[in-house]
């Protein structure tokens, strides 16, 4: 049996615009699931509010002095665990957070803001993907690829990618292992097979900058199409560097095979950093998914 | 100005791939000075039960008619019965949904439908058996009405609001020429969907000839966008698949049939 209790508040600019409060449970039996919007275990639905709750305080001291941006806080008490998860958007432009991490990933996406000054490059260039936003490309790359059994790519040797449950157990997704978890987004949702927390991770990768590159920042969206093994990916935040000369530019999409980016992929350096934030989204379930991935660099994207 | 209360209950059934998902729900949204907050009410939903029946056999008709090499990649079929209520208003109805996609790699073609006849998908499912390379888009194309319909919410022609019994606050649809001023209905897909205005259940006016011969565009092979649509199009022998950029009507005819792509829209046979 499944139960879960939800708040959902929007605060835009210091102001509660929008609040949910959802609650319950799902049998399943068979092939059958059963659904409803109400919890029969007293004790267990006092004690999933409770948790809720406890964790909105948590959320509400948290976002008390982000005045300036749109803030959404969800938290979700279920019989597998708490989640608790931020999205943060100034000038259109978002992370997900938790509350340990709101302040220091809102100051962060504070300082990245500017204007763009100058289009994105014509012409495919090296990319170094700082922020550990390269999780988002190896998220779409490799993670989605294992979740839908698709077959094992040669990735770099020193190319480390699991994926980690709450409870610790892990799989490996270079080698074919799908995700351990089963999650859904509701007790009205089918569960299935999904990431959880992904860490990329390197071992005495080769490392050398590229004097003509694109350093990416922050990334608004990406996808994985199972039917061409295709990744597409929004770059929100990135800058056109040459020698010495840094640029802002447009977001842009990239868009390549996994068999692409598998030989793309060229160099990588330091400790896996935590990229704010990867909601993704699949069979209509929407699911916040830990991310964490070193500084990498890939060749020319063709 | 006072709060508004809208109260929705209902019990759903659906077939999600093999699953069969049973979701009864009682739920209330307020609206009071801009904000806008959503609940459940923790109670039992008094209302009549789906026929799972009905749904199990759509689902079992859409599978027989996908045979290797094509497969099933998303199937969702489900029937609903609602009641709503907005202050002193009440209404209730009944409604059912397709969503289907069937892959063949590397093309997928998409339905959504409001019904359970799937004269469509059979169409689609031999065409794309048969399905070849891409080609460059034909000059002149015929959308089938399903197919239309996708585009109609944001096609720039002729079109209307066709009258209904109520909107998301409870107030009757009346016949009303889509124009750029506000919709004078609210849509209200779920309780916990803040409403929004938007024009209700479209029909696009009939002009110019629908010309019986042109490359007709069977199914949609990804959802419709406002600048291009990838369409599986069918040409005297030859099936294959085409990314055709939005350009003007020359021609429209409505269909009977109603798709549920934004607040509603009739099916309409175009020439693109």
């Amino acid at each position: 049996m499944f139960a879960m209790v939800r708040r959902d508040e929007l605060w835009v600019r210091g102001v509660l615009d929008e609040s949910r409060f959802t609650q319950g449970q799902a049998l399943t039996r068979g092939r059958e699931i059963f659904a409803r919007d109400s919890i029969d275990d007293r004790t267990l639905r006092g004690e999933l509010r409770a948790a809720c709750d406890a964790e909105m305080d948590r959320f509400y001291r948290s976002i008390e002095s982000l005045k300036n941006a749109r803030v959404r806080g969800i938290v979700t008490a279920t019989t597998g665990g708490l989640e608790s998860t931020i999205t943060i958007t100034v000038d259109g432009i978002s992370v997900v957070t938790t509350p340990d991490d709101v302040i220091s990933d809102y100051q962060a996406l504070e300082r990245l803001l500017r204007p763009p000054a100058a289009p994105p490059p014509a012409r495919s260039m090296p990319i170094v993907w700082r922020n550990g936003s390269a999780a988002v490309l190896l998220h779409e790359a490799i993670g989605h690829a294992a979740e839908h059994a698709h077959s094992p790519l040669t990735w770099p040797r020193w190319l480390l990618a699991r994926d980690i449950t709450p409870e610790g157990r892990s799989a490996d997704l270079i080698a074919g292992e799908v995700p351990m978890a089963i999650r859904r987004e509701s007790f009205r949702d089918v569960p299935l097979r999904r990431m959880t927390n992904l860490v990329f991770e390197q071992v005495r990768a080769p490392w050398a900058t590229p004097a003509g590159r694109i350093e990416v920042f922050l990334v608004s969206g990406g996808t994985y199409e199972p039917l061409t093994e295709t990744i597409s990916i929004d770059i929100a935040i990135a800058d056109l560097v040459r020698g010495k000369k840094r640029e802002r530019v447009a977001p842009f999409t990239i868009r390549a095979s996994r068999a692409a980016i598998a030989r793309a992929l060229i160099g990588a350096k330091g400790k896996p950093v935590r990229y704010p934030g990867v909601i993704c989204s699949r069979e209509g379930q929407e699911l916040f998914v830990g991310s964490h991935a070193p500084v990498m660099v890939t060749s020319e994207l063709a | 100005m006072t709060a508004e209360v809208y109260r929705k209950r209902g019990r759903s059934v659906r077939r999600e791939g093999q699953n069969l998902v049973w979701v009864d729900e009682a739920g209330e949204a307020v609206e009071d000075r801009g904000r806008f907050r959503t609940r459940t009410l923790d109670e039992a939903v008094e209302v009549s039960a789906p026929e799972a029946a009905g749904v199990e056999a759509a689902a079992r008709e859409i599978e027989s008619i996908v045979n290797a090499p094509l497969t099933i990649e998303r199937l969702l079929v489900s029937e609903g019965v609602v009641t709503h209520e907005f202050g002193e208003v009440e209404w209730s109805e009944t409604s059912r949904r397709v969503h289907l996609s069937i892959s063949r790699p590397p093309l997928r073609v998409i339905f959504d439908l409001a019904q359970f006849q799937f004269d469509a998908i059979r169409t689609a499912a031999v065409a794309l058996m048969r399905a070849g390379s891409e080609r460059p888009a034909p000059r002149r194309i015929r959308l089938s009405a399903h197919v239309g319909a996708a585009l109609l919410p944001f096609l720039a022609v002729q079109k209307s609001q066709t009258a209904a019994p109520r909107d998301g606050k409870g107030q009757p649809i009346e016949p009303h020429r889509v124009t750029n001023e506000r919709p004078p209905n609210w849509f209200r897909p779920s309780y916990r969907v803040r409403p929004r205005r938007a024009w209700f259940h479209l029909r696009v006016e009939e002009f110019g000839e629908i010309d019986p011969g042109a490359p007709a565009a069977i199914a949609l092979l990804a959802s419709a966008g406002r600048r291009e649509i990838r369409l599986l199009c069918v040409e005297r022998d030859a099936v294959y698949p085409a990314t055709v950029p939005m350009r003007p009507i020359l021609a429209a005819r409505p269909a009977e049939e109603w798709y549920p792509y934004g607040a509603g829209a009739f099916g309409a046979e175009l020439i693109l």
